[in-house]
């Protein structure tokens, strides 16, 4: 059960870290969402 | 009287007759615009098809911005994809999730649970390290993460759109699209971790072979003789390494576009990484089962890490004479 533990907070660590890094580079697949109306365009 | 005046204005007017294209002065940069192949094609007949011009017209117009991709005023091919997505993929989707489910739910009502044969022994022996399942259940809880977030993107849509509303659905699009992107990074190192660990111990041989051809004994109760890992588990292990590496791979292209391929390439690239996808979540759906509610004492394996011994014996037979044999088994009595 310690190893489920210690997973999933890797998971969330390890994502987090990502995306983190991945911020730095321009991509518009990371950064979709950041444009105005694509919230919209999700949904539709 | 010779009008000046008049004269230039006649020459004027004369020069934009001649040359009706300085009249355009403006439009300069399109002075090396390439002219149109000459095809013999009319795409103004009314009885042209919509797929007919699409196929021959010219659809890339002429810019001058950096952004060359912009030129491209309609893809073709991206009709194609879009149908794909919208029909048959949901249709694959549905096959392999709902398919499987009831496969499974199948196929528990007609064998049952499968039980430990001799009952549960008075000694538990230790099958995974400390490591191993952290590496386990790093993978598998982030393929749970990846499959249901990207589950959403093929059928989101259809499923959830309807039952949450535009605004709950495009918030809840938004975090899963983050955690697809962003998980798949703890996934990839998962599948690299159990390469590396797990090599060894699922190299097919011939046993393999006798063990398939008796189902794993899953349709009688005799269970084929098997080392650390059967058949089965083996076959498990390398869809997980070969479909990670395929996922990983079309994944990374999708996730940095432009940057591997063009914009068919990503679109291909989206099929084959959603084909191999549904694959693997329906051989998952089979792995869960069969560790969990399908067979007596399975999950132990991997939650403390020690199985009973007569588990580990009825299933992986080869391998408890193997470490009994060596003097590594952590064989102690069941509390």
């Amino acid at each position: 059960m310690r190893m489920m533990l210690l997973a999933l907070v890797t998971i969330a660590a390890s994502a987090t870290l990502a995306a983190m890094v991945l911020s730095t580079i321009e991509s518009p697949a990371l950064t979709a969402f950041a444009t105005p109306g694509a919230r919209v365009d999700a949904a539709e | 009287m010779f009008d000046l005046r008049a004269a230039l204005r006649a020459a004027a007017l004369l020069a934009m007759l001649a040359f009706p294209a300085a009249g355009f002065a403006q439009g300069a940069p399109n002075a090396d615009r390439p002219a149109a192949p000459v095809t013999g094609f009319n795409p103004d007949k009314a009885e042209v098809h919509e797929g007919e011009v699409l196929a021959k017209a010219p659809l890339v117009g002429h810019i001058i911005i950096p952004d060359t991709r912009a030129a491209s005023l309609i893809q073709p091919n991206g009709r194609v994809w879009r149908d794909y997505r919208r029909g048959p993929l949901l249709w694959l989707t549905a096959a392999c999730v709902l398919g499987m489910v009831g496969l499974l739910t199948l196929f528990y009502l007609l064998r049952g649970r499968i039980m430990i044969e001799g009952g549960r022994a008075a000694s538990l022996i230790k099958r995974f390290t400390s490591f191993e399942r952290f590496m386990h259940w790093l993978t598998a809880f982030s393929w749970c993460l990846l499959a249901l977030s990207g589950l959403n993107v093929v059928a989101g849509r259809v499923v959830l759109l309807p039952l949450l509303g535009n605004d709950a659905f495009s918030t809840l699009s938004v975090w899963l699209k983050y955690t697809h992107n962003f998980v798949a990074f703890p996934f990839m190192a998962g599948v690299v971790l159990m390469f590396l660990v797990w090599l060894r111990h699922n190299i097919p041989n011939a046993r393999d072979l006798a063990w398939f051809a008796k189902a794993g004994g899953l349709l009688g109760h005799e269970h084929p003789p098997a080392g650390k890992f059967n058949g089965g588990q083996k076959a498990v292990f390398w869809i997980v390494v070969l479909g990670g590496a395929g996922l990983s791979v079309t994944g990374l292209a999708l996730l940095f576009p432009f940057s591997v391929t063009d914009i068919t390439g990503m679109e291909l690239m989206q099929v084959i990484h959603g084909g191999i996808a549904l694959l693997m979540i329906a051989a998952m759906l089979g792995h869960i089962y069969i560790g969990s509610v399908g067979m007596e004492g399975a999950i132990d394996a991997m939650k403390t890490g020690e199985v009973d011994l007569n588990w580990a014996r009825e299933h992986h037979a080869l391998w408890v004479d193997e470490v009994m044999a060596e003097g590594t088994a952590s064989v102690h009595p069941a509390e």
